[in-house]
């Protein structure tokens, strides 16, 4: 077989299983950064340190019955969670995680460490992230009960407000970079200033930064932004009614939309895989690192922030965030026309 | 065979008969503003087509006005539904024929 | 090249089964979905056409905003789907959907400002709640709840011997909050004009639904319908071939030099410099759109 078919098929492999994987680490790291917060263990029972503790818990969800209540309507019932974890997937498909590498000379030629190499590559995300909108209200109207209901709708009102704010921060970043494609847009940050402060976009972009990684968070349904699944208040929203599988592949697509978000952040505002000491071939080291920072600020903001009332959320969406995003491209676009990129 | 332009051109009238057949026959107000939709995608697609055939991208600009002026028309039309649906409780057309003489 | 002559004909086949499934089927939920298939076909064959960009902005905007709109609409309407007997609620098994939110909660659909939620729980005799509408029908909980209910709404102010006092028709929703009993956490649904006598509650609902004069299954017009699309498309189709024709060889041929049809730069030029006025009236007319959407969805202004 052609042996680049060949290496896209195993990176596809390879890219699957680690978003899996990852989800797997981020259950992990989340109980024990949790447990740090709050000044208790964690989990230490399973395996050493409790690192097997998420292998017990898919093991549990496995085993468990899955349930369908009586009036559900059974097609949408089965496949909203399949929806909300395609879009999960898919959403990764896109994102380049390090720069040109032979794989130590295995290769003839360099290949980019990315499953599709778009140039429309930001905007295929944002639009398959808009796709998982239908899991999730699926998933509430066809479980027949009122608390589904009323947690998707709001879930997906939520959703798509933020999904403004978090269009304008990326265009911010397009106006800057001037290209669509992520690939671009990472070797537009190489290089330093003054030979000290890397060119980074999250320099010249501090508040289209803050205002990504708030609508990604809100986005992503997590904590302070929770509230549509928050157990306290409406059972647990949309995937009440799910056990199980489906109620895993839930779980599995909120983690991974939460990696795409880091990841995407990783590559439009903190150089990607660009880092010193490290060949070009081995940036995906950095590029886990990075992410790994921003999601450390994910758990940490779950744990230390209290959650955002349904009309507190809105209005904070509506009224403050996106008028900061807009004003925040409208400076950046004048930036860019008056000083140049 | 390639697909040429006429197949693009026959498949954008093929569903903008199915978008009226929709629009005639339908007997609920949110069905008929779908088929609605089907017609306006079916002349994108046939804009598109053209476009790619002439080598301009004029088609595809014209095509962003189209999405954006059925977005609004979506919005409108459904927040009439609403409203309508609140009088009357029934989204069948024929429920609404008091303006009938 | 044979990929795209099989993508092509895959995608269009999606396309045109899609579409017929939106028109022919009775569900509105299913309709929306399937077109939102249907749309995810057309994105494909757009990256046919050599239009990526256009291709994702139609995910964007119409598979994943219209569509949302949509879809919330149909479920905070419970929207009745069509039967051969007249109109029934909820999903196609005839059990009521998600029967819509209570009147308990808020609901904040997009565009409705949220405001305050209101007071909880059975004490409610407020305004039903923010502008976020509770849709009616919550239909009544037990057994009462048989498939001839009718459309929503209607679904006679008594979901059920709950309260010994609610017997007869309790009037058209709206007029029922502060009703003691645990039925008062019902949705009681839009206020309005009472669209004529509900007529008996319950499972003794056989006549026709609706407002007097109504008469669903009227089919007099129906396989004209159909006559007159027939023939739009055998016209559309011969008159799209003739012009066509001319233009046979363009689609795989040469472009005009100088444009590179995927270039977003190159859209955006065009976007900004040509049509630079129909842009900004676009622009004017979403914004009124968008304002007006919001007035005539408000319960009160």
């Amino acid at each position: 077989m052609n042996p680049v078919v060949l290496v896209q098929l195993v990176l596809i492999l390879v890219v699957f299983t680690a978003l899996l994987m990852s989800a797997a680490v981020m259950v992990y790291a989340e109980r024990k950064l949790a447990a740090a917060f709050q000044q208790r263990y964690g989990p230490y029972l399973v395996g050493p340190k409790g690192l097997m503790q998420p292998f017990a818990d898919v093991l549990k969800l496995l085993f468990k019955e899955e349930l369908r209540p009586k009036g559900a309507d059974a097609l949408l019932f089965a496949i909203a969670p399949m929806i909300a974890a395609t879009a999960a997937f898919a959403a990764f498909a896109v994102v380049p995680f390090g720069g040109d590498t032979t794989l130590f000379g295995l290769l003839p030629e360099p290949i980019k460490l990315q499953v599709a190499d778009v140039n429309v590559a930001i905007l295929v995300v944002f639009a398959i992230a808009s796709m998982s909108v239908y899991g999730i209200v699926l998933a509430g109207w066809s479980s027949n009960s009122k608390y589904s209901l009323l947690g998707a709708l709001r879930s997906a009102s939520q959703m798509i407000s933020y999904e403004l704010s978090y269009g304008l921060a990326l265009a911010s970043v397009l106006v800057v970079a001037g290209d669509l494609s992520i690939t671009r847009i990472v070797d537009g940050q190489a290089g330093t200033w003054l030979g000290v402060l890397p060119r980074w976009f999250i320099f010249v972009q501090p508040v289209g930064f803050l205002v990504y990684m708030i609508a990604g968070i809100a986005e992503t349904n997590r904590a302070p932004f929770d509230f549509p699944e928050a157990e306290q208040e409406l059972v647990a929203g949309y995937h009440t009614e799910y056990s199980s599988m489906s109620f895993a592949m839930f779980f599995l697509a909120e983690y991974i939309n939460m990696v795409t978000v880091s990841a995407v952040a990783t590559d439009l505002f903190l150089g990607g895989w660009q880092g010193p000491w490290l060949p070009v071939s081995l940036g995906w080291i950095w590029f886990l690192a990075k992410m790994s920072a921003l999601l450390f600020f994910y758990i940490w903001a779950r744990w230390t922030l209290p959650r955002y009332r349904y009309d507190q959320l809105m209005q904070f969406g509506w009224k403050i965030l996106l008028p900061i995003a807009v004003l925040n491209l409208i400076a950046t676009a004048a930036g860019v026309i008056y000083l140049g990129r | 065979m390639t697909p040429s332009l006429t197949h693009y051109l026959i498949l954008s009238a093929t569903l903008f008969a199915i978008g009226t057949a929709g629009v005639f026959l339908r007997r609920n107000l949110i069905t008929i503003l779908l088929s609605i939709e089907i017609m306006l995608n079916a002349a994108n697609l046939a804009f598109v087509a053209f476009g790619r055939a002439l080598g301009n991208v004029d088609g595809q600009v014209i095509v962003f006005f189209v999405i954006t002026v059925a977005a609004a028309e979506a919005a409108v039309g459904l927040a009439l539904v609403i409203a309508l649906f609140r009088h009357r409780q029934s989204l069948d057309p024929d429920a609404y024929t008091s303006l009938r003489g | 090249m044979a990929g795209d002559t099989v993508l092509f004909y895959a995608f269009a086949a999606i396309m045109v089964l899609a579409s017929l499934l939106v028109v022919g089927q009775r569900s509105p939920i299913y309709s929306v979905l399937l077109l939102i298939v249907s749309f995810a076909a057309l994105a494909g064959l757009y990256v046919l056409l050599d239009a990526p960009f256009l291709a994702v902005v139609q995910i964007i905007i119409y598979a994943g905003a219209i569509m949302v709109l949509f879809l919330f609409v149909v479920m905070l309407l419970n929207a009745p789907y069509e039967t051969a007997t007249g109109l029934k609620t909820g999903g196609p098994t005839g059990v009521g959907g998600a029967g819509g939110p209570t009147a308990t909660d808020s609901v904040g659909a997009p565009g409705f400002s949220p405001g305050a939620p209101g007071p909880t729980g059975p004490d409610r005799t407020g305004p039903v709640g923010p502008p976020g509408f509770s849709p009616g029908a919550r239909g009544p909980t037990g057994p009462d709840r048989t498939d001839s209910v009718g459309p929503p709404g209607f679904s006679p102010g008594a979901p059920g011997p709950t309260g010994p006092d609610r017997t007869g028709p309790v009037g058209p929703p709206g007029f029922s909050p502060g009703a003691p009993g645990p039925t008062a956490t019902d949705s009681v649904g839009p206020p309005g004009f009472s669209p004529g006598a509900p007529g008996p509650t319950g499972p003794d609902r056989t006549g026709p639904v609706g407002p007097p004069g109504f008469s669903p299954g009227a089919r007099g017009p129906r396989w004209a319908g159909a006559a007159l699309a027939l023939v739009l498309l055998v016209e559309l189709a011969w008159s799209l071939w003739r012009a066509g024709a001319q233009e046979t060889e363009a689609l795989t041929g040469q472009l005009v030099p100088g444009t590179d049809l995927t270039s977003v730069r190159q859209i955006g030029h065009v976007l900004f410099a040509d049509y630079g006025f129909a842009f900004e009236v676009t622009s004017v007319l979403i914004l009124v759109a968008m304002v007006g959407a919001v007035v005539l969805a408000k319960r009160e202004i």
